[in-house]
Parts: structure tokens; C-alpha cells; sequence
């Protein structure tokens, strides 16, 4: 995509119809997240710790009975650290101690979780209805939308989010999400589901956004192979797309965005092949909160240093800085 | 009047409450050696990370270099300008040498910086930065240590009879090192990483990742973070 193309889908907001009670959906699944007792312990991990970072593993219960695992890299610089909460890209696990370390040297505290049932250390509980031989955007596709792996990878993350509100040590006014792909959906979709924590959030090429045009452009492969696999196993003649497409939309980062309230840094590279720079257009368009979009080129889905260091300010500034 | 060497640090405006984002630049004797540095904010002095970029790719970011902040680790980072192809064949052997002479050159200097502790220091590089990162090390009489990963190119021919050969500082190096080598590496070759380990004649330590490539391992970034524990006390 070219930047004059880009520019001319500044009023791009989507190609699947946003489900009526996609809000009041979101409600329940919240309030269901919020009736689950916490479980969680918080212990010394292999690396040792350094005077001003403690290099700690959380291990909690998810929705479901997930068990979830994340790094939990605790700064000491302060009495009240504030904290990045980081997701990230599918279907890989939390990256590095090291690389989580980066927000540690700003003096900030980070939880990484690891998505269940992915590359890291976070066990599903499974039991999704339908096929669960092509990733996760379809795994429980085929049952109640409640059910979906996504719905449920969000209420943990609710639960994440309470663990944290209960954590001492972290400034409660400055909790930020970092993420990347499916790390800037998830981060989004966290944003947008628990507004009293999120203060600010740093969101590149976001996956899991406007299935309906993913599957148009042939973009359905690679990460979002399971949309044309499910197409060709499942509804091979189309027939049925308003009715999957449909349980999909509680699940896309573009309806996210109409609830995120805090500032948002976004980024999108114009060579992107695997997630759509059209469908992110949809999902920045459709932000209402204070944000700024960031236009790379040459990057394609890879890391994008520049829009890394961008957020050395946008997190580290007291005043919102967009750079 | 015989030319000194000066080296001189500009402020980055990065907010950060615990470090402080500077570019340097050491000039004299016919040479301008840049390099990014990220020093801990707090008063005294510091162990040092010299860490060196691979080709076909810039210096890495601000914010992939403040990481070593959260050990307690100042980070100078050189910028050299091999950023083309990936493959260090396709450059012309001085660029190759230059690039050593300038990494040695920035050990020197680095060292001397008024919040370095002088003798706890770690060379760290990727790819042709592993070889940047085994030279600056090679040239030291102290102990340093040196973590590379994928190092390359352990052996380059010139037209003239010039040579570059990694295994050479390699065993000149003192102290000890951790060495990462991808087995589906096929820029960095892995027959000549091998022998540039067995090179080595100090404390070393050799991890093999039999299905990675010419790429960044996660867990060997976190091998890399036990390296800088463990070399707070001895090197």
C-alpha cells in the first residue's frame, strides 16, 4: 500500500457489521471474569535479580481453569512503580527477560503474559466446539460465542487486571499496555474492557482486526490461515459467512476501539502482509480517545525500532507525548 | 602539533527517570568512530555493555538498548555503516578491518568514560557485531567478557593476499565467553563459527540452537542476562 492510498481510508471503519449488543456482551463476560476467586503466587524466577529490577514468575488462574504464566519483571527504583502490561504476537510466547527488560530501564515494572495454549508456558484448558487444527481465531468458532478461545483469553486478562489493581507496589495511575500484533489487540481490547486501570496504550499493527476484509484481500493465510481454512472446511460456498463473520465480530479489535478511553500510539507499516494496513485503518479509525498513527514503510511485519523508541516518551512523559 | 583524539557526548531527549541517552563521537588521528550510549542517571560508576550491530541492519533502537539499564548496565552502542547487504563477502575486506579498528578503538575510549568501571566490561554482538565484539575483546589485556551470537565471518580472503580472520582474536581473547550458534544459520556459516570457538583459549561456554537461523533467540538473550550476574562479580 502507498501512503496516498492510505490516506484516502481516513473514513475506513470496517467491513463486518459490529453485533448489536456487542457492549452489553462485553458486560456480562467482564462481570463473569470478575466472580472468579484470585489465585495467583508471584515467585523468584531463573535469573537473578539486579538491585534495581527483580526478575520474578506469576503464575495465576485463568477463565476457564487456564493456568496462566507471566514474567514479571518488578522495579525497585521506586516505593510505587508504574507498570506496562505487554501481549504479545501470535502464536508466540512472551519474549526474552532481557527484551521485557527495556521497560524495566525506564524505571518501569512489566507483566508479560503468555497466551494459553501457545508458544510459551500458559496451559488451555481446551474443550472448544468445532476444529482446533487451525489456530485460535477459530478455535470455538463453531459454539457460543462465550466460548470462543479469544472471549475467554480477554476475561483472563481481566483477571490479570485485577491481580494487578491488588499489587502494592505498582502506581495504580500509571499502568500502560504494550503490544504488537495479536500483542496490540490484546493490549486494545484491554484498554477498551478495563478503562479504570489503562492509562495509555502503545498499539503496533494490531492483528485480530475486520475478519470480513482480511478474508476479501486473501490475507487469509499466515496468521489468519484459520479464517480460509474454516472457509473451505466449513462453509465452502459462503453461504453461511454473515453467520460466522458474525460471531467473529465480538472478537475484532476494530469494535474494541470505539470503548478505548486513554491515548493511544499507533503504528502500521505500508508492506505489511500479514495483517492488512486497511484493516488497521479500520481499527484506528475507529479509536475516539486522543491518538496519533505512526506511517512506516519497509518494515513489513517485523520489529519497528523507531516506533519503539517513540514510546520512550509516550510512556516516560507525564504529559502525553505523541512524539 | 600531534593530532589527539577527542571524544564528545551530545544529549538525546529521552524522559527517563533512571538513565540518561547520549550520542558520542570520538574523532582524531584520521578516524570519527559514533556510537549510541545509555548511562545509568544515579551517581558513580558503572559496568559497560560495548555492544555492536550485525550487517545489513542499523544500530539498534533506543529502546532495545535501555534493557541493560534495568541490570544496572551502562550500554555504549557503535554505528557503523555495513548496512547494506547481510552478507559481510560483499564488502570489501578494509571496510571489514575498519570496522574492527574502529571497535577496538571504541574499547579504548569507552573504558575511560568518567562512569565506567573499567574492569567490568562485556562486548556483545550479533552476527558480523559478534566479530566487532570478539576484536574490541581480543585487544584488551584485562579480562573482559564477550558474548556473541552467530559471529561472523570467521574467514574472508582478499585479492591480495589480505586475510580476515576472526580466529585470530578470538584467541586472543581474556576473560570469558558465551557463544550462540544457530544451526540453520546460512548467512553466518557454521562450520567457521565453530572454529572460531574452538579459538577461544579462556573460559567458554558454547549454546547450539539446532533450529534457528540467522535470527535473534530468545533464550539465548536471557543466557546473555545471566552473563551480566554473573560478571558483576568476576569476569
Amino acid at each position: 500500500m502507498t501512503l496516498d492510498e492510505i490516506k484516502q481510508l481516513d473514513e475506513y471503519r470496517g467491513s463486518t457489521p459490529v453485533p448489536e449488543d456487542f457492549e452489553a456482551f462485553w458486560q456480562k463476560r467482564m462481570e463473569e471474569a470478575d466472580q472468579i476467586p484470585l489465585e495467583y503466587t508471584i515467585s523468584p524466577s531463573s535469573i537473578p535479580s539486579f538491585p534495581g529490577c527483580e526478575y520474578l514468575e506469576l503464575r495465576f488462574t485463568g477463565f476457564g481453569g487456564a493456568k496462566v504464566y507471566a514474567k514479571y519483571l518488578k522495579s525497585t527504583h521506586q516505593v510505587k512503580s508504574p507498570m506496562v502490561l505487554q501481549f504479545h504476537g501470535y502464536p508466540g510466547a512472551s519474549r526474552s527477560w532481557l527484551e521485557q527488560s527495556s521497560f524495566a530501564g525506564m524505571g518501569f515494572s512489566l507483566i508479560a503474559m503468555d497466551c494459553p495454549g501457545q508458544g510459551g508456558y500458559s496451559q488451555d484448558p481446551g474443550g472448544f466446539t468445532g476444529t482446533t487444527v487451525s489456530g485460535h481465531i477459530i478455535a470455538g468458532l463453531d459454539g457460543r460465542p462465550e466460548d470462543m478461545y479469544y472471549v475467554r483469553l480477554h476475561q483472563t486478562i481481566r483477571i490479570l487486571c485485577r491481580i494487578v489493581s491488588q499489587l502494592e507496589e505498582v502506581d495504580q495511575a500509571r499502568v500502560y499496555v504494550n503490544g504488537a500484533s495479536q500483542g496490540g489487540a490484546l493490549g486494545l481490547a484491554c484498554a477498551a474492557l478495563n478503562p479504570d486501570l489503562i492509562g495509555r496504550a502503545a498499539i503496533l499493527y494490531p492483528f485480530l482486526s475486520d475478519y470480513r476484509k482480511v478474508w476479501e484481500l486473501g490475507a487469509d493465510q499466515i496468521a489468519y490461515e484459520g479464517l480460509r481454512y474454516y472457509s473451505r472446511w466449513f462453509d465452502p460456498d459462503g453461504s453461511r459467512m454473515e453467520e460466522w463473520m458474525g460471531r467473529l465480530a465480538y472478537i475484532d479489535t476494530m469494535n474494541f476501539a470505539d470503548l478505548v478511553k486513554c491515548p493511544v500510539l499507533f503504528g502500521t507499516d505500508l508492506s505489511d502482509e500479514v495483517c492488512p494496513p486497511m484493516t488497521q485503518c479500520a481499527v484506528f479509525n475507529r479509536l475516539k480517545s486522543p491518538k496519533k498513527r505512526w506511517i512506516f514503510s519497509g518494515h513489513g511485519h517485523a520489529e519497528i525500532q523507531e516506533f519503539d523508541d517513540l514510546i520512550l516518551n509516550f510512556f516516560g512523559k507525564e504529559e502525553v507525548d505523541f512524539g | 602539533m600531534r593530532e589527539e583524539r577527542k571524544c564528545s557526548t551530545k544529549s538525546v531527549g529521552f524522559v527517563n527517570p533512571i538513565a540518561i541517552y547520549e550520542e558520542l563521537t570520538i574523532e582524531g588521528k584520521g578516524k570519527k568512530v559514533s556510537a549510541r550510549v545509555i548511562r545509568p542517571r544515579a551517581q558513580g560508576v558503572f559496568p559497560l555493555v560495548l555492544m555492536f550491530h550485525d550487517c545489513g541492519r542499523k544500530v539498534r533502537g533506543w529502546h532495545h538498548m535501555t534493557r541493560f539499564l534495568a541490570a544496572g548496565w551502562g550500554v555504549v552502542a557503535m554505528e557503523h555503516e555495513l548496512n547494506g547487504s547481510p552478507v559481510p563477502a560483499d564488502y570489501e575486506l578494509d571496510q571489514l578491518k575498519e570496522c574492527c579498528e574502529n571497535a577496538i578503538l571504541l574499547m579504548q575510549e569507552a573504558k575511560k568514560l568518567s562512569w565506567v568501571k573499567a574492569d567490568r566490561l562485556v562486548t556483545w554482538g550479533e552476527g558480523f557485531g559478534g566479530a566487532l565484539a570478539i576484536a574490541a575483546a581480543a585487544e584488551e589485556d584485562g579480562a573482559v567478557g564477550c558474548v556473541v551470537l552467530n559471529p561472523m565471518p570467521a574467514t574472508i580472503e582478499g585479492g591480495d593476499g589480505a586475510s580476515f580472520e576472526l580466529p585470530w582474536f578470538a584467541s586472543r581473547v581474556k576473560g570469558s565467553v558465551l557463544m550462540g550458534t544457530c544451526l540453520m544459520d546460512e548467512i553466518a556459516d557454521v562450520d567457521g563459527q565453530y572454529a572460531v570457538f574452538e579459538a577461544f583459549p579462556c573460559k567458554k561456554r558454547h549454546l547450539i540452537y539446532p533450529k534457528y537461523m540467522h535470527e535473534r533467540v530468545n533464550f539465548f538473550e536471557d543466557e546473555l542476562l545471566k552473563f551480566l550476574a554473573k560478571a558483576e562479580e568476576k569476569l
